[in-house]
C-alpha cells in the first residue's frame, strides 16, 4: 500500500501543475502554464498539455451553478415558510411529478413531499450547497474540468434533494444511487492520476454493498405493506404491528436490511473505509458531499422511517453499538493523522458515528441536530482546510505547515470557530449537539451506560485532534520552505462562505438548546418542530422501554462534564502540539507499532483488501480459468472431438465441412424423433 | 400487403436486391441495405406504437395456409404462415427493428471486405429474427429460429478474429445441440395434438400427461437455455463475442440471445405451465447462479469485449430468474431487461468495437487515460456503464428491480443471492471503465486516438435517448405488456392451485381428437 503522504503529495504536484491558473489571471496559458510546471517536479508530462484552459463557455458554468443554487435556497426558504404557516395540522405538502414504475401490482410514483424533516433537510442542502458553490469558484479555478466540475456538483444537489423529497422509498433511492454516482464523478475529478479513479470505484463499489442490503428491505417493506409510499409506512406501521405482533420479526429484518444501506452511505463499521480514500476528491467536494451532506442520508434514513427501528428495541440498540465503535475506531484514527484532509475525514465518520448513537437511542431529532450543526462547521473545517491547502500551494500534510495564521487571518480565525464548535466547547453548536446526545444515551441506563462511555472517551479524542490539527497547522515553527512559495490568504470568494459557515457553526445550537435552559431561552425548538415527524416512533419506542427523562440535576452535571472534559483535552493537545511535530515524531518512536496502528484505522482496509478483495479476485480467476476453461469447455471441445472424429471414421460423409455434420445429425436425429412417435 | 408479413418479407426482398448488384457497387449496397432497414425499422416501430395493450390477444394476426405435415394413418397436420404480435413479443419487434439500422451503420467502420455478402446475410438475418418473434406456427418458428443460425455462422466464419474458427464451430455446435433437442420436441407435440398453431398448442398443450409435458417442457428449454446462454450452456457465448465483427455482437447481444429468452416465455412457460412451474426453482437457480457466475467471469477478463460477453451471462440471469418468478413483477421486469440488456450491452459493443477500429486492441492494459483524447466515448461508455449497472433513472434499474422485487416475492432467498449481483455488476463494469478511460495516458499510441466522429454519435443517440427514456417512463413499454401478462400470472396462479389441488392441469379445453392414439 501507498503511503498516504506520499498520495497527498502527489496530488499536490498534479494540482501544482495548474498552480499558475489561480491569482489574476482565469486561465493558464502561455507564461503562466509555465510557472505552473515549475512546481511539477514529478516529471509527469503526460497530461500537461490538457492543464491549459480553454476560455470560453466553460467560464459560464460558475454564474450558472450559483445563480441555480440561489434560486433553489430561495425557493427551498419559501417553501419552509409556506410549511411554517401551515401550523400544526398540515405538516406537509406534495407536488406529484409522474408514474414512474407501475408493477402491475402497485405503482411507484415520483413526487416531491416537504414536511418537518425535509425542510431542515432542504436548507442545509441548498443553504452549505449554495456557500460551498461560491467557494468553489475560487477553488477550481484555472482547472481543465471547471465546467464538468460544476454540473457534477449541481446534479450532486439535484439527486441530493430527490433524495430527501421524495415520498417513495424507490424515489429516495433514485437519489440515494444519483448522490453516489456524483460521489464517484467527484472523487475521480482527477482522473489522470489513476489512485482518485480508484477511490471514486472503491467508494462506488463499497456503497453497492450497502445497496444490495437496501434493495432487500425495500422487498420486504413491500411484503408487508404492499406499497414503498414513505408516509402510509410509517403512518400505518404501529397500527399493522398491533394486529399482528408476528411481524416483529420480518419488521427487524426490514430494518437491518436498510441499515446495512445507511451504513454503506453514511460511512459506518463496517462499510467505511471508502470515505478517508474518497478525499482525493476537491476538497469542496468533501465538504459537500463527504461531510455535510450524503453522507448524512444514512441518518435521514433512519429518521424517515422511524417507527420501523423503534419497533424493536435490540435493533436500536445494534444501531448504537454500531455508531458508538464506529465513533471511537475512526476518533483514534484522527489522533495521528498527518494529512488535514484525513484528520477531518475520519473526525467525519466519528461524528456520523455520533448520530448513529442518538438514533440508537430513539433521539432521532437528537441526531437531525447533530447532522445540522455537523453540516455547519464540518463544512467551514474542511473549506477552510481547503483555503489551506489552496494558500500552501496544494500542501496538504500537516508537519509541512505551521504558524498560519501569520498569513491567513480569516481563514486563522474562522478555521478557530469551526474547531471550537467540532470539539464542544461551551456555547458553540456541537457542544449542544454532542451533549443532547450524550444526555440521551446516558438516560437510556443498562448497556447504554458502556455506549455513554464510549461517547465521552470520542469527545475527549475529538477535543484532541482537532486542537492537534489547529496546533499544527496554525501555530509553531514555520515548516515550509519560504524560498520556494509564500503562503497567501484566499480570495473573498472564498473567505465569505466561510464567515457565513463560522457564523452558522456558533449560532447553530439555538436549534435545540437543552432543558436546563429553559429559564432563559426557548428550548428544543429542533425537536418541537420535528415532533410530528417523529412522533410515531417515539410513541413505539415509549410503549415497550418507557419514557426517559434525565433529572435538571443530572443533565447540569452532563453538561458540566462534557464542557470539562472538551476544555481539558483541547487544552492539552494544543500545548503539545503548538511548539511543533516533536510530540508527533516522539508518539511513532515510542511504539511504532501502535502508532501504524491508528494511522490505519485498525488496519481495517488491510484486512478487507487480505479477506475479501484478494480472495474474490483469485475466485473469478479460477471461475475463468478451470470451471469454465477446463470443466465445462474441456466437456464441450470432448464431446466436439468425438464427434468428429467418429464421424471421420465414416470416411463417405465426412466431408470435413461443418454444415455437412449438422445436417446428418439433424437428419438422423429427425428420423430417429420420427420413428418413435410412429410406433407409439 | 399487410405490416407484419412485410416486416418478414421487405429485408430479404432487400437482399434479392443486393445479390443482383456488382460486386465493386459498394456504396449501393449499403445504399439499399440502410434504406431497407429503416424501412422495416419504421413499419416495426409503428407496428408498436399501434398496438393496444390492454389486449392479451394476437394482434395484426396473418393466417395463409402453408402445407400439410402427414401425420400417419391418412391424416395431417396443417402448417400454416401464421404471424402475430401480443404483448410478449410487442417489445422484442421494437427492439429488433429499431437496432436494424444502427447495426447497419456500424458496418461502416469495419466491414470493409465482402461488403456485399454481408448485407445480405445482415437482411436475411433481420427476417429470420423478426420471424422468430412474430412467428404463430410452430414450424414456421423453427424455420425461423434455423434461418437466424446461418447468417450469424458466416459472419463469424469470414469477418471474424483469428480464432474464429474454434468460435465458429463451437456456437454452431452448441446451439445445433440445442436446435435438435428443439426439434424432437417440436415433433412429438405437432403429432400428439394435431396441430402447429401456437394459440392452439398453448390451450390444449396442458391436457398431456404431465410426464409428456415434463419431457417437451425440456426439449424446448434446453435449446431456448443455450441460446440465452444460462449456466452453464454459456461458454460459447464469450468465444463467438470476442471473434465476432462488431456488428455480429450487437445482433448477437441485442436480439439473437432474446430468442431464448422469449422462446423460454413463449413455449415453455405459457405451453407447459405445469411443467413450468416444477421447474421454476431450477430455473430461477440457474438465472441466479447465472447473475453471480456470469459477474466473477467478467472479473477476470482482460479484453474488455470478452469481459461484456461475460456480462451477458450475469444480466441473462436475472431475466431468466425473473421470468420463471411467474409474479407480476418478475414477468414485467424479465420482458423488460431483455430490451434493456439489448440497448445497453449492444451500446457497449457499438463501443467497443469503436476503438477497436481506431486502436487494433481490446487488451484493457492497452488503455487508460483515454476519457482525455475522446471525452465524447468516455461520455458514451460511461452512460452505457451505468445503464448495465442498474443505475436508477437510466434503463436497466427499472428491470432489475422489477426482476429482483418479483423473485423474491417467490423466492426470497434465491433473490437473495441474486442481489449480490448489483455489487458484482459495479466491480467489473467500473474496472472496466477505469481502465480504459481513467488514469494516465501511458501508451503513446493513445494520445492520438480520434474522438467519435458525427456518424458513430449518431447511430448511438437513438440508444440512449431509449435507454433514459425507459429510466423515467418505463410505463410507455410496460403498458404495451400489461395484458398479456396478466393472462399468464392468471393462468400460472390457476395452475399452481389445481396442481395443489392434486390435479395434473387445468385441462379446460377438450381436444379435437384423441391425443393417444394407441
Amino acid at each position: 500500500m501507498r503511503h498516504p503522504a506520499l498520495l497527498d503529495a502527489a496530488l499536490a504536484r498534479r494540482l501544482g501543475a495548474q498552480a499558475g491558473g489561480h491569482g489574476d489571471h482565469g486561465h493558464a496559458h502561455g507564461g503562466h502554464a509555465d510557472h505552473g510546471h515549475a512546481h511539477d517536479d514529478a516529471g509527469h508530462s503526460g497530461h500537461d498539455e490538457h492543464a491549459a484552459v480553454e476560455p470560453g463557455i466553460g467560464g459560464l458554468a460558475y454564474p450558472v451553478a450559483v445563480l441555480a443554487m440561489l434560486v433553489s435556497f430561495v425557493l427551498s426558504l419559501a417553501a419552509v415558510v409556506k410549511l411554517g404557516s401551515l401550523g400544526e395540522h398540515a405538516v406537509s405538502f406534495e407536488s406529484p411529478v409522474w408514474h414512474w414504475i407501475d408493477t402491475g401490482v402497485f405503482s411507484i410514483d415520483i413526487s416531491m413531499v416537504i414536511d418537518r424533516l425535509s425542510s431542515v433537510m432542504v436548507l442545509i442542502i441548498t443553504g452549505v450547497g449554495l456557500l460551498i458553490h461560491v467557494y468553489s469558484g475560487g477553488y477550481m479555478k484555472g482547472d481543465p474540468g471547471y465546467a464538468k466540475f460544476f454540473a457534477y456538483l449541481n446534479l450532486f444537489v439535484f439527486a441530493m434533494l430527490m433524495l430527501v423529497l421524495s415520498s417513495s422509498l424507490l424515489g429516495l433511492f433514485v437519489g440515494w444511487e444519483g448522490v453516489g454516482l456524483c460521489s464517484y464523478l467527484l472523487i475521480g475529478f482527477w482522473y489522470e492520476k489513476g489512485w482518485p479513479a480508484e477511490a471514486g470505484q472503491k467508494a462506488f463499489v463499497m456503497n453497492r454493498i450497502g445497496d444490495a442490503s437496501f434493495l432487500i428491505g425495500s422487498f420486504l417493506l413491500v411484503h408487508l405493506f404492499g406499497t414503498l409510499d414513505l408516509s402510509d409506512i410509517a403512518g400505518s406501521l404501529a397500527e399493522k404491528l398491533a394486529a399482528n405482533p408476528g411481524m416483529q420479526l420480518e419488521l427487524f429484518f426490514a430494518g437491518l436490511c436498510l441499515f446495512g444501506g445507511a451504513c454503506g452511505k453514511s460511512a459506518q463499521i463496517p462499510l467505511f473505509t471508502w470515505l478517508p480514500d474518497a478525499m482525493a476528491g476537491p476538497t469542496p467536494v468533501s465538504a459537500l458531499i463527504h461531510a455535510a451532506t450524503m453522507v448524512t442520508a444514512g441518518v435521514y434514513l433512519v429518521v424517515r422511517l422511524n417507527p420501523l427501528f423503534a419497533a424493536n428495541p435490540n435493533l436500536l440498540f445494534l444501531i448504537g453499538t454500531v455508531g458508538a465503535l464506529t465513533a471511537f475506531v475512526a476518533g483514534t484514527t484522527a489522533l495521528v493523522q498527518r494529512d488535514i484532509k484525513k484528520v477531518l475525514a475520519y473526525s467525519t465518520v466519528s461524528q456520523l458515528g455520533y448520530m448513529f448513537l442518538a438514533l440508537g437511542t430513539g433521539a432521532f431529532s437528537s441526531a437531525i441536530f447533530h447532522l445540522a450543526t455537523h453540516a455547519f462547521f464540518k463544512a467551514l473545517l474542511f473549506l477552510g482546510a481547503g483555503s489551506v491547502i489552496h494558500g500552501m500551494h496544494h500542501e496538504q500534510d500537516m508537519h509541512k505547515m505551521g504558524n498560519l495564521r501569520k498569513y491567513m487571518p480569516q481563514t486563522f480565525l474562522t478555521f478557530l470557530v469551526g474547531a471550537a464548535a467540532l470539539s464542544g466547547l461551551p456555547l458553540l453548536s456541537g457542544f449542544f449537539s454532542k451533549d443532547e446526545i450524550l444526555g440521551h444515551v446516558y438516560a437510556q441506563g443498562g448497556g447504554y451506560y458502556v455506549l455513554w462511555g464510549i461517547g465521552i472517551l470520542t469527545a475527549a479524542m475529538t477535543a484532541f485532534y482537532t486542537w492537534r490539527m489547529v496546533a499544527l497547522t496554525f501555530f509553531g515553527p514555520e515548516r515550509f520552505d519560504k524560498k520556494h512559495f509564500q503562503p497567501h490568504e484566499s480570495p473573498l470568494s472564498m473567505t465569505l462562505p466561510l464567515l457565513l459557515l463560522a457564523a452558522l457553526a456558533i449560532l447553530g445550537g439555538a436549534l435545540s438548546f437543552p432543558p436546563v435552559f429553559e429559564h432563559f431561552v426557548r428550548v428544543e425548538y429542533l425537536r418541537d418542530w420535528l415532533a410530528p415527524v417523529t412522533d410515531a416512533g417515539t410513541r413505539l419506542l415509549e410503549e415497550h422501554a418507557g419514557a426517559h427523562e434525565l433529572e435538571h440535576t443530572t443533565e447540569w452535571i452532563l453538561l458540566g462534564l462534557g464542557a470539562l472534559i472538551a476544555l481539558g483535552f483541547a487544552h492539552t493537545a494544543f500545548h503539545r502540539f503548538k511548539s511543533g511535530i516533536a510530540t508527533d515524531e516522539a508518539t511513532f518512536q515510542r511504539s511504532p507499532l501502535r502508532a501504524r496502528f491508528l494511522f490505519e484505522a485498525w488496519g481495517i482496509d488491510k484486512a478487507y483488501t487480505l479477506l475479501v478483495v484478494q480472495p474474490v479476485r483469485v475466485l473469478a480467476l479460477m471461475i475463468a480459468a478451470v470451471v469454465d476453461g477446463t470443466l465445462i469447455d474441456g466437456f464441450v471441445n470432448g464431446a466436439a472431438q468425438a464427434a468428429l472424429s467418429s464421424a471421420a471414421r465414416v470416411r463417405t460423409m465426412a466431408s470435413g465441412r461443418i454444415a455437412t455434420y449438422g445436417l446428418w445429425m439433424g437428419a438422423v436425429t429427425a428420423l430417429i424423433a420420427i420413428l418413435l412417435v410412429w410406433n407409439r | 400487403m399487410d405490416s407484419l408479413t412485410l416486416l418478414v418479407f421487405l429485408p430479404l426482398l432487400g437482399a434479392l436486391v443486393v445479390a443482383f448488384t456488382p460486386r465493386e457497387a459498394v456504396a449501393l449496397q449499403r445504399g439499399i441495405t440502410l434504406a431497407t432497414l429503416l424501412a422495416v425499422c419504421f413499419i416495426g416501430l409503428q407496428v408498436c406504437l399501434d398496438f393496444d395493450g390492454s389486449s392479451a390477444a394476437y394482434q395484426h394476426v396473418v393466417d395463409i395456409p402453408w402445407f400439410a405435415l402427414p401425420s400417419g394413418g391418412g391424416s395431417s397436420v396443417p402448417v400454416h404462415f401464421r404471424l402475430g404480435i401480443d404483448g410478449l413479443s410487442v417489445l422484442m419487434i421494437g427492439l429488433t427493428a429499431l437496432l436494424g439500422p444502427i447495426v447497419m451503420l456500424s458496418t461502416w467502420g469495419h466491414i470493409t471486405t465482402r461488403v456485399k455478402e454481408f448485407m445480405v446475410w445482415l437482411l436475411i438475418m433481420q427476417s429470420g429474427m423478426l420471424g422468430v418473434f412474430l412467428a404463430l406456427d410452430l414450424v414456421l418458428f423453427y424455420v425461423f429460429w434455423e434461418i437466424t443460425l446461418v447468417p450469424l455462422y458466416f459472419m463469424l466464419g469470414i469477418w471474424g478474429g483469428e480464432r474464429r474458427l474454434y468460435a465458429t464451430i463451437k456456437f454452431f455446435l452448441y446451439t445445433l445441440a440445442g436446435s435438435l433437442v428443439m426439434m424432437v420436441g417440436v415433433i412429438l407435440l405437432i403429432y400428439q395434438l394435431k396441430t402447429a398453431d401456437v394459440a392452439k398448442l398453448t390451450e390444449y398443450a396442458s391436457s398431456l400427461d404431465s410426464t409428456r409435458q415434463t419431457w417437451i417442457f425440456w426439449a424446448f428449454a434446453l435449446a431456448f437455455l443455450i441460446k440465452v446462454p444460462a449456466m452453464p450452456f454459456h461458454t460459447w457465448l464469450p468465444d463467438a463475442h470476442t471473434e465476432a465483427p462488431t456488428s455480429g455482437s450487437v445482433i448477437l447481444a441485442g436480439v439473437l440471445l432474446k430468442m431464448g429468452t422469449y422462446g423460454l416465455l413463449r413455449f415453455c412457460i405459457a405451453m407447459f405451465p405445469a411443467a413450468a412451474i416444477q421447474a421454476a426453482p431450477i430455473m430461477m437457480v440457474l438465472g441466479a447462479a447465472g447473475i453471480v457466475y456470469g459477474a466473477f467471469l467478467a472479473m477476470a477478463q482482460f479484453d474488455v469485449k470478452r469481459l461484456v460477453a461475460c456480462s451477458s451471462v450475469s444480466h441473462l440471469g436475472y431475466v431468466l430468474m425473473g421470468l420463471f418468478a411467474f409474479t407480476q413483477a418478475g414477468l414485467r421486469g424479465g420482458v423488460l431487461q431483455m430490451v434493456n440488456h439489448g440497448l445497453s450491452t449492444g451500446l457497449l459493443f457499438l463501443l467497443i468495437g469503436m476503438i477497436y477500429e481506431r486502436r487494433h486492441t481490446r487488451m484493457l492494459d492497452q488503455y487508460g487515460g483515454i476519457a482525455s483524447v475522446m471525452p465524447l466515448f468516455a461520455l458514451f461508455f460511461t452512460l452505457a456503464v451505468l445503464s448495465s449497472v442498474g443505475l436508477p433513472g437510466l434503463n436497466g434499474f427499472v428491470g432489475e428491480y422489477l426482476i429482483l422485487l418479483g423473485s423474491f416475492q417467490s423466492q426470497p432467498w434465491i433473490a437473495g443471492v441474486a442481489v449480490t449481483g448489483v455489487i458484482f455488476g459495479a466491480i467489473y463494469l467500473l474496472m472496466a471503465t477505469r481502465k480504459l478511460l481513467y488514469g494516465p495516458l501511458v501508451h503513446a499510441e493513445n494520445k492520438r486516438l480520434s474522438d467519435l466522429n458525427l456518424r458513430e454519435v449518431g447511430l448511438m443517440v437513438p440508444i440512449v435517448v431509449l435507454c433514459f427514456w425507459i429510466g423515467f417512463a418505463p410505463n410507455t413499454f410496460l403498458s404495451r405488456t400489461d395484458a398479456s401478462i396478466d393472462a399468464l400470472v392468471k393462468r400460472m396462479q390457476e395452475t399452481r392451485v389445481a396442481l395443489a389441488a392434486g390435479a395434473h392441469a387445468p385441462s379446460t379445453a377438450a381436444l379435437p381428437t384423441e391425443p393417444d392414439r394407441r
